[in-house]
């Protein structure tokens, strides 16, 4: 719907008071006293002085007394974005973490993804983990399903619904394990993620778009890996896998795939290595292959809760950082039990210390450094920056409101505090009582 | 309402022939823009005289639209299912909830100031060209609170 002359859409709402994001340049970036308007079509219309009120009001359209007013102890900040989470395995989270990854698949994973054949157990599970997500403040969630297409399209569906922006995997293993009979045939993989992203696509959701997703190299034969590659680049497609996770999985590796150099080398060598490509934990990546990562332009999911769970390893996530590699932080539920991005905050902040701890100069991350990691830095991984991440006008309005003092809430202030200082409590302290308010493009998703 | 079998509904497929003039009916709806109580699907608002839905003579005024060709219109923005429908081609198929005297929806209870969008190319004017006011939007968005 485009005015005459193809102007800009009219401005839909106004908050006044703090902002809270980061830039590329600066981990954070705070401004008090800020105007943030956001147009109809969700973007972000301007962000002005608060003093300019009137002067802005008149310019852009709209009635100065209407705006909403944040209180002291409130903020606006980026949405998080949750770079590897499997939705299905939301079902058993906060359990079944006494075994290595390699066991901990076939005892627990494999036979509940399997259940996802019925669609109306699909069905609840995925809509509470949409819910939940979205109420911990997560708007953007990169997500594995399970083998089952028709139950992934629901996921899709239900991610719609609720409004989330959501990249939706059909799960492909073709492998044979010998253990469980949860598998595809190589033929069957390949047709049904072409139905699989032929049907979501079909469904037009403006924010909810299909990602090619091999589990990881033992789970799929070559020819799969390299079908999906093309797939994957025939449609500009997202990829998804995992990576470097733990040491037997390495090992594993190296035996299935005897001719690659690296394990990274193993997806590159499919094309599964694209500047849409995320990758989970690579915990223990060397360096030559965090620079063939850097050059394909992909990502990395950090996801320190799992890796301490399941004990997987602990990323160096400074090292990544210094190598230029895209990074942002993952839940990865159910290997890690926590379905919260601000949990993924506080883990990340962990693994960094036991790292200094370990050696003495290791530089760790501050919590600035992980607030851009958990918000721009997943937009980034995800190659979604150029829509949301941060406040920048043009982007789409993703967005929690938090109330720091919320009643009821885990948080006690006893005096007033900066903005920085406020942010630190909420990251460290806070939980889904203080996110008071969510939004994705510009629409008001939580409270339901 | 989600599609689900029950007496009193009843569905139907209308085939549209796009006209001269589009489709020739209004819509209101969308999440954030809903004109019922607690439905924020989209409702044909006014069918155009001898437009293409007035002279294929099915649809009617209050019809509650489900999916236009095969593409579901739950949960989208009003801006959103626009595009959708802009976008849809010549022949487009919709599938059409019909209002019926058993269905107990309660008063329409949409905005005195029709945001409604036309469905025909000449009236594919700005939804929110200079004839919504302000206070339109903010009656909405505190309506909605």
């Amino acid at each position: 719907m485009e005015t005459p002359d193809n102007s800009t859409a009219a401005v839909k709402f106004v908050f006044r008071g703090t902002l809270v994001h980061s830039t590329p340049e600066e981990a954070l970036q705070i401004r008090e006293d800020a105007l943030l308007g956001v147009d109809a079509d969700g973007k972000i219309a301007f962000i002005e002085d608060g003093k300019k009120l009137q002067d802005i009001s008149k310019s852009s359209g709209f009635n100065p007394s209407a705006i909403t007013q944040l209180g002291q102890q409130e903020f606006l900040m980026p949405g998080m974005i949750d770079t590897h989470i499997h939705a299905s395995q939301y079902s058993y989270a906060g359990t079944a973490l006494d075994m290595p990854l390699l066991q901990w698949l076939n005892t627990y994973t494999f036979p509940v993804e399997s259940r996802f054949k019925d669609l109306e157990f699909a069905k609840q599970v995925y809509t509470q983990v949409v819910k939940r997500t979205l109420r911990n403040g997560t708007t953007t969630a990169c997500y594995f399903a399970t083998i089952h297409t028709d139950a992934s399209l629901q996921l899709g569906r239900i991610a719609h619904d609720f409004g989330q922006r959501a990249l939706v995997g059909k799960v492909c293993m073709d492998r044979d394990n010998g253990v469980t009979d949860y598998s595809e045939t190589s033929q069957e993989s390949q047709d049904e993620t072409n139905r699989f992203i032929k049907e979501l696509l079909n469904q037009k959701y403006p924010r909810v778009k299909p990602v090619v997703t091999p589990r990881f190299a033992p789970s799929c034969t070559e020819p799969l890996l390299a079908q999906l590659g093309e797939i994957a680049k025939n449609n500009n497609l997202h990829i998804q896998s995992h990576i470097s996770e733990n040491l037997e999985e390495i090992t594993l590796v190296k035996g299935l795939f005897p001719q690659s150099e690296s394990y990274t080398d193993v997806y590159h060598r499919f094309n599964l290595l694209t500047n849409k490509t995320v990758m989970a934990h690579g915990c223990h990546l060397s360096d030559e292959e965090l620079v063939l990562f850097r050059e394909t332009g992909a990502a990395l999911s950090h996801c320190p809760n799992s890796n301490f769970s399941l004990c997987s390893g602990v990323l160096n996530v400074r090292n990544v950082l210094n190598h230029n590699v895209k990074l942002g932080l993952g839940t990865d539920v159910a290997g890690g039990y926590s379905s919260s991005m601000l949990d993924a905050v506080r883990r990340t902040l962990d693994a960094s210390k036991v790292l200094k701890i370990q050696d003495p100069e290791h530089k760790t991350l501050s919590f600035e450094e992980v607030f851009r990691l958990a918000t721009l830095g997943g937009s980034q991984a995800l190659s979604l920056d150029d829509r949301t991440g941060n406040f920048e006008v043009g982007k789409d309005f993703d967005a929690l409101r938090v109330n720091v003092a919320a009643p009821g809430g885990p948080i006690d202030l006893i005096q007033k505090e900066k903005p920085q200082i406020l942010l630190e409590k909420f990251l460290n302290l806070g939980d889904d009582r203080n996110i008071v308010e969510v939004f994705v493009a510009g629409r008001k998703v939580v409270p339901f | 309402m989600n599609g689900s079998l029950h007496p009193h509904l009843k569905y139907v497929d209308i085939k549209l022939k796009r006209g001269p003039a589009g489709l020739g009916f209004n819509i209101l709806g969308g999440v954030d823009q809903p004109c019922r109580m607690d439905d924020n699907g989209i409702y044909v608002s006014k069918i155009k005289e001898d437009g293409a839905a007035a002279l294929d003579g099915r649809l009617r005024e209050e019809d509650k639209i489900i999916a236009i060709n095969g593409v579901s219109l739950e949960n989208r923005t009003h801006r959103e299912v626009v595009d959708l429908f802009r976008t849809a081609g010549e022949n487009v198929e919709l599938r059409v909830l019909k209002k019926s005297s058993f269905l107990t929806n309660g008063p329409a209870d949409c905005p005195p100031e029709g945001q409604s969008s036309s469905m025909s190319s000449l009236g594919m004017l700005a939804l929110f060209a200079g004839a919504v006011t302000i206070f339109v939007i903010a009656a909405l968005y505190k309506r909605r609170k």
